[in-house]
């Protein structure tokens, strides 16, 4: 399979604190990728050097076969950051044109009619952010990151603060996506939601100490859940 | 009584944690304390020059020459004035090119004139542009007068800058325009581009295909279009409402302000990289922009402060910048004779803007 998303050895120091240690992770096309662990547990610092916009203190990060940071790359990226990162005053269709504009977006106006229908915003156009709720920041926040229709979609905890019907369709949503190819990679702290990914990378005090297929871990080590799997390596 | 304590043992508690907040508290008013004293200070070393056409008078019981400019001259406070002599039409010039603020002008029967009619007339060319230095020169002339010899002096200003009669306002006017310009330009880019920061619309921007430079430059752009609109109403307002003395040319005003508020965008760039959340964004105003305000010859002029804070006055670009709008507005200079300061408020700007790109690259 076609490696998308390469990490080796990658290290990130603030200061006396190791935030990443020591990190090799490879994800293959069409996966769903779940970094799992605690806050704190380096998840954000890992996909923000993965992104670029983090310079590692140790390692390389290649996606797609290039070495990063690359600019041309990120446009084949839909990165979903963890705050909402929309303009609160600015109506969604203001902030789905000014990204659409900046990732080079070709039929911008079509493809956001798609995007709004996909998470279903659709009639939303023109209301403003800060009027939206938590839910719908969270939904117009990932249609944002669809809109270049990106290879991979890098989501940071797309599903905090939001509730179950709407964490239901967001996964039904991320299972539609790997279906046609694309590549996702998670963070969440919520262990059950986890279950949903191909594969899954537990991370703890900057370092992944379990990878492997959901179903499996639990097989290969014998307990009921991911909690009680974590709680054993922790 | 307890309840009340608690909530304010909870507020002091929160500012002795926050120590940037603490530092802020107790340093930055000393700091603007100590910056507004070290620039205070009299007007001296104002350079004005002296050109002495008097014959003299011949006394025929001595047989000996009195030159009683000679001793107006004498006596002029030297820590005050900063007298050479010159050539009149040579001193007319070089204030002209501002590298004197006036000149005093004996004709050549003026102590035969004072001897025999006990009257004379004194020539002063002034740079009226600052009401405090014309005056402090005007007193001073009138002080030495008064101690060489009693008579009926006439004083006849001939202005090559400035009006009879310019008030505080007209002085005042172009400095706090340029200063107004800055503030706004300064804290309109530092709390949007915090607020960008905060809301993690900048992480999003920072993940995209966007250099940083094109990031830094779109805002520019926005905030120029702002920042001329503003600046174009500012002096409409000051001209309109108050009867401003404007006589340069009102594109270049605005050009210049523009240049300034381009300067301060800039330096806001950097330190937005520094503040974490509006509410530090907001506490760089009193650190960064009181101290330029006080520094850069708005409210008094950069001649009357110490030696060493004139040489720091002049890496301020308000200092510049408002000193290039008086150029403009009272003195009425054209392009070139303010491109000095047209090359340093542009070169601020962009080795700020550089040094911001840079920042915002290593970071990633």
């Amino acid at each position: 399979m076609e490696k998308v998303i390469e990490t080796k050895n990658l290290k990130k120091k603030f200061g006396k604190i190791l935030a990443v240690d020591n990190v090799s992770l490879e994800i293959e096309k069409g996966k769903i990728f779940g970094l799992i662990g605690p806050n704190g547990g380096g998840k954000t610092t890992l996909i923000r050097m993965i992104l670029g916009i983090l310079k590692p203190t140790e390692g390389e990060v290649f996606i797609l076969g290039k070495r990063m940071p690359d600019r041309k790359v990120l446009k084949k990226i839909g990165y979903m950051p963890q705050e909402s990162a929309l303009y609160e005053n600015l109506t969604l269709k203001e902030n789905l044109f000014t990204f659409g504009e900046i990732f080079g977006v070709k039929n911008l106006k079509e493809r956001m009619k798609e995007v709004l229908k996909f998470v279903g915003l659709e009639g939303w156009e023109n209301e403003m952010i800060e009027n939206f709720s938590q839910g719908m920041k969270k939904r117009a926040s990932f249609s944002i990151s669809l809109l270049p229709d990106p290879e991979i979609l890098i989501l940071d905890e797309p599903t905090v603060g939001i509730d179950p019907p709407l964490m239901v369709s967001f996964w039904e949503y991320f299972k539609e996506l790997s279906k046609i190819g694309k590549t996702i990679l998670i963070t969440t702290h919520n262990l059950q939601e986890a279950m949903n990914c191909q594969e899954i990378g537990l991370m703890s005090k900057g370092k992944i100490i379990l990878k492997g297929n959901p179903f499996e871990l639990l097989k290969e080590h014998k307990v009921n859940s991911l909690l009680d799997l974590f709680l054993k390596f922790r | 009584m307890r309840k009340v304590f608690a909530i304010s043992k909870s507020l002091i508690l929160k500012i002795w944690h926050d120590k940037r907040t603490l530092f802020m508290i107790f340093f930055v008013p000393c700091f603007v304390i100590l910056v507004f004293g070290w620039s205070t200070g009299d007007i001296k070393n104002l350079k004005v020059f002296v050109s002495n056409k008097d014959e003299g008078f011949l006394d025929l019981r001595t047989g000996e020459k009195i030159f009683v400019s000679k001793e107006i001259v004498e006596n002029l406070d030297k820590g005050i004035l900063n007298l050479k002599e010159e050539d009149e039409e040579v001193a007319r010039e070089k204030i002209k090119n501002k590298e004197g603020f006036g000149a005093i002008v004996f004709e050549k029967d003026f102590s035969k004139d004072l001897i025999l009619k006990n009257e004379a007339k004194i020539k002063l060319i002034l740079d009226a542009t600052s009401p405090s230095i014309s005056e402090t020169i005007i007193s001073q002339l009138r002080k030495s007068i008064e101690k060489t010899m009693k008579g009926k002096f006439e004083i006849e200003k001939e202005l090559v800058f400035g009006k009879e009669e310019m008030r505080f306002i007209d002085f005042f006017a172009p400095g706090i325009i340029a200063t107004a310009s800055a503030f706004i330009a300064f804290m309109l880019t530092i709390i949007s581009f915090v607020k960008e920061k905060v809301s993690g619309v900048y992480e999003r921007i920072l993940a995209s295909p966007i250099s940083p430079f094109e990031i830094i430059l779109g805002y520019l752009i926005a905030f120029s279009i702002i920042n001329i609109l503003q600046s174009a109403i500012l002096l409409l307002t000051a001209t309109l409402a108050f009867d401003i003395y404007l006589k340069g040319s009102f594109s270049l005003a605005l050009f210049l302000i523009f240049l300034n508020g381009l300067a301060f965008q800039s330096l806001a760039f950097l330190f937005s990289s520094l503040a974490k959340d509006e509410h530090q964004a907001a506490q760089f105003q009193p650190l960064i922009l009181i101290p330029l305000l006080l520094i850069s010859g708005i409210f008094w002029p950069v001649e009357s402060m110490p030696g060493f804070m004139q040489k720091i006055s002049k890496f301020s670009p308000l200092t510049h910048s408002a000193e290039a709008l008086r150029d403009v507005v009272i003195r009425g200079f054209e392009f070139s004779q303010i491109s000095k300061e047209i090359i340093f408020l542009f070169f601020f700007g962009i080795f700020f803007l550089i040094l911001t790109s840079l920042f915002i690259m290593r970071r990633k």
